[in-house]
């Protein structure tokens, strides 16, 4: 048992993706998106960057305007791209959905986006080794990397890239799709694939809705169940809770889980299994901290890494005895960064 | 007057210290040895006590007088010079309240000359303070000593032989000689300092409520 | 529909502490099978008995404590069943409820229960019997000898020495190697099935719930030790066939050095610790009172786990990224 970092999450990628994106009509009062102003100049960094920019790009992966994306990145030069085509949250399939039907259109994205902040390889990353034969079938161009099914797997990915001797970045698949449309079509991104989940609805698909939808209609029409009493975006791991179904899709929304029964975990003392230091991708040692907290005088000499947490919360997910780890790491950054200790 | 009252409730007060609140078996954890080793019945338990009454009182009053009058880097080896001297009273004493303890005893009696509460009251406590102070706390110290041997030494005996002081009390001992080793007398010496540590915050808890804020 | 407000995560891995000791207590199960199926239904009797006097001693104490009474992480139920695992099967019933009620009642519930407890209250609980009742402890029936046996009630039957007293009296055991793997011999109630318990430790280790390299570099010390300083007068793979299979060795290495509370925290001190426990053990074979030491090794090597852990303190570091997204 080699020792990887990173939790194992049952997946539940199969229902969603059995089907094809099904496109959600769009609600009405809905204002038509705009079409852009034709494209002048040549297709160099510079101009991609603006085709972007005009068309109000947002990466779905972490809700960052791709314009700034590439703006930063081309300062910081890294030496690949990767086209992020994988999900990491056992019920999300809208990247690897997106991928699977806009091939092309990803690959074609992701090369304009390599270009744009000049970096030399560019890779499409995918979930697991079948998923890959499938996509080498349907464009045998395709250059791809395996991220594994281990959450979090864009961590781990890019750690074990880093590890090779290689800086990457990421860059979301829809975000390539959007900017392949932008440049050649001068279309705004106006459409983003969610998933919807959960056993609270009937059927689980990805839909290609309008980014400003009402979350009611996606679960309309997904048959969510009169009994649904928790709905999350975001991911099933580090989401948010929703109650007003009003709120409008964005670009970053990626998916929409309805639950039945809210999840309540028993909380038990930490029996020191170490489950909670191997799934952390960022060297942190969860249980030490807690001790730390725990004890009268918390010594932030003993609590190292701690400012590193990025809140992905696989050391909460994997602890047995169910204790809120995150929120223990986070206490413990905030108490490090205050300085109000001796 | 005051002066003679605050004396005597200073002397209270350093006696029960003594005894039960700052016991130096159970809270400052000296002198183990001969609990958990020796007091495994009543008799024992009984001769020790009486021994440990007979050497410290003595020894804790010679060096409240001469303590200061010695360098204090000397001070140990002497206090214990004087334990070893002062031991064939005491021991000649105890023989005489309880014929054949001595002898039964064995090398627990001799061993007493070095107990850790002994010398240790004897070096730092008895040079720098007043007679009546150093007496009321040999004294309290050897009443706190007898009281946690004794009850350790009770419950071991009548959980071994169903017996308190070689008498059949009609209660079935069962174990066998597992309870008489010493880790049984160190897990009870467990339970007993729970219980003082318990005691002493609840009265803390008290005082601090008593207490008046100051504004 | 109404919708509620709940806090991230939303989703948990399957291991939970509750299925953790509901795994052990299933690879414990196990092993009772083959003892029913040969004595009949007294280790039944027994486990359930010894398992009931556990629940009852740590409800007891929370009430005494005034602390909600919760039986929901099944470890008092693991802790009687390891218990009645190392105590013959002739033994009266009240030497495993008084075992449990030391294990439960001083070395588990005093310290916090479960996760705080500095020894194993299994192995804590067993060495007092152990202390305290040595004639009645060690006292194995012989299996070929006995008649019907009774569900409960003492009963008495011809004795004879299990293979690790003879070990111990330097001469060499009358049953053949391969005949103990089928565990009808004299012995502790559940030390006796050693294919089941390699079967149960396999299983512990599929599952996660026990760490494979605590249980390996104890055999191997232990093999070794066995090896290179036979106690008797064969040759080496003989004696580190006899010394493995007799007495509590295996179930000690599989169900109780395992535990994750009392074991180290890092992965090279989990192997010293190991390492030191199979160490000790054979120690208290050769020289120890009394014929199996497993109990007493387990708690010496809890008590250093805490050392071995402050040995190899420092974290883990990672190369740093160059920017963060």
């Amino acid at each position: 048992m080699i020792l990887q970092h990173g939790v194992k999450l049952e997946q539940q990628k199969t229902a969603s993706l059995r089907h094809k994106i099904k496109i959600l009509p769009v609600p009405e009062g809905m204002a038509e998106p705009k079409p852009l102003a034709a494209r002048q100049g040549k297709l160099d960094a510079a101009g991609i960057i603006a085709a972007a920019e005009a068309a109000q790009i947002v990466d779905e992966f972490d809700g960052v305007a791709l314009a700034r994306k590439l703006k930063r990145l081309r300062r910081l030069k890294p030496d690949m791209i990767v086209a992020c085509c994988f999900d990491e949250d056992p019920c999300t399939t809208s990247a690897m959905a997106t991928l699977r039907e806009n091939t092309d259109a990803v690959i074609a994205g992701l090369v304009l986006a390599a270009r744009a902040c000049g970096a030399a390889e560019n890779k499409i990353a995918v979930a697991t080794p079948r998923e890959a034969r499938m996509i080498k079938k349907i464009n045998p161009q395709a250059d791809l990397i395996l991220a594994g099914e281990r959450y979090p797997a864009r961590v781990l990915l890019k750690r074990k890239l880093f590890a090779s001797g290689k800086n990457a970045a990421y860059i979301g698949a829809q975000a390539c799709v959007a900017l392949t449309a932008a440049v050649d079509e001068n279309e705004a991104q106006s459409f983003t694939v969610v998933t919807v989940a959960g056993d609270g609805v009937e059927h689980w698909r990805n839909m290609r809705v309008r980014i400003g939808t009402p979350l009611k209609f996606l679960l309309d029409a997904c048959e969510a169940s009169e009994k649904t009493t928790l709905v999350i975006t975001g991911s099933s791991v580090t989401g948010k809770a929703v109650t007003n179904l009003s709120e409008p899709v964005t670009a970053s929304t990626r998916c929409v889980i309805a639950l039945k029964k809210i999840p309540r975990n028993k909380t038990y003392p930490c029996i020191g299994c170490e489950k909670c230091a191997r799934a952390c991708p960022r060297g942190i040692v969860p249980w030490r901290v807690l001790r730390e907290i725990q004890s009268g005088a918390p010594d932030p000499v003993r609590m190292p890494n701690v400012q590193k947490c990025i809140g992905c919360s696989a050391c909460s997910v994997a602890c047995p005895s169910g204790i809120d780890l995150t929120a223990v790491i986070s206490k413990a950054a905030a108490f490090k960064k205050s300085g109000d200790f001796d | 007057m005051t002066n003679k009252r605050n004396l005597l409730r200073e002397t209270g007060t350093i006696f029960l210290n003594g005894v039960f609140f700052k016991n130096p078996v159970l809270v400052g954890a000296l002198g183990l040895y001969p609990v958990v080793a020796a007091g495994y019945n009543m008799k024992n338990a009984v001769e020790l006590s009486l021994l440990f009454l007979f050497l410290s009182l003595p020894l804790n009053l010679l060096f409240c007088l001469v303590g200061e009058m010695m360098s204090v880097w000397i001070r140990p080896g002497l206090v214990l010079t004087a334990s070893a001297v002062l031991y064939l009273p005491a021991a000649w004493l105890t023989e005489k309240l309880m014929p054949g303890a001595v002898t039964a005893l064995g090398m627990f009696a001799s061993l007493m000359i070095c107990n850790s509460v002994i010398l240790s009251r004897a070096d730092e406590y008895a040079p720098t303070h007043i007679g009546w102070a150093v007496a009321a706390d040999a004294v309290g110290g050897s009443v706190g000593f007898s009281l946690v041997i004794c009850l350790t030494a009770a419950i071991r005996e009548l959980w071994l032989k169903g017996s308190l002081w070689h008498t059949n009390m009609g209660v079935y001992g069962t174990a066998d000689a597992g309870v008489s080793l010493p880790f049984f007398g160190f897990i009870l010496l467990g339970f007993f300092a729970a219980f003082v540590q318990w005691a002493n915050e609840k009265r803390s808890q008290k005082a601090e409520k008593r207490r008046v804020p100051r504004i | 529909m109404t919708l509620n407000e709940a806090r991230a995560p939303f989703v948990k891995s399957e291991a939970s502490v509750s299925s953790m000791m509901r795994d052990v207590l299933f690879a414990l199960a196990m092993l009772l099978v083959l003892p029913v199926v040969h004595y009949g239904i007294r280790p039944l009797v027994m486990a359930g008995v010894t398992m009931l006097a556990c629940a009852l001693y740590e409800i007891l104490f929370s009430l005494i404590q005034t602390k909600s009474i919760s039986l929901s992480d099944c470890s008092s139920m693991v802790t009687g069943m390891i218990i009645i695992m190392l105590m013959p099967l002739n033994a009266p019933l009240w030497l495993p409820c008084a075992a449990a009620a030391f294990a439960i009642l001083v070395a588990k519930m005093p310290f916090g229960s479960i996760g705080h407890t500095p020894f194993n209250p299994a192995a804590a609980g067993v060495a007092f019997a152990t202390l305290c009742w040595p004639k009645q402890m060690f006292s194995y029936f012989n299996p070929a000898a006995a008649g019907t046996i009774p569900a409960y009630g003492d009963f008495t039957a011809a004795l004879a020495p299990s293979p690790a007293a003879v070990l111990k009296s330097g001469l060499k055991p009358d049953i053949l190697p391969l005949d103990m793997l089928w565990g009808v011999f004299a012995g502790p109630l559940g030390t006796t099935g050693i294919l089941i318990i390699c079967a149960c430790g396999l299983f512990l280790f599929a599952k996660r719930t026990a760490r494979w390299d605590i249980t390996v570099s104890f055999l191997i010390v232990a093999a070794l030790i066995a090896a290179f300083f036979p106690r008797i007068a064969c040759s080496s793979l003989t004696s580190v066939k006899y010394e493995l299979m007799s007495g509590s060795l295996l179930f000690c290495s599989v169900f109780m050095v395992t535990d994750p509370v009392t074991a180290p925290h890092r992965a090279l001190g989990r192997i010293l610790y190991g390492a030191f426990a199979g160490f000790l053990i054979m120690m208290f074979r050769r020289f120890g009172a009394f014929e199996q030491g497993a109990c007493f090794a387990v708690i010496i090597a809890n008590a250093a786990a805490p050392q071995i852990d402050a040995l190899l303190v420092g974290s883990q570091r990672l190369g740093d990224e160059p920017y963060d997204e």
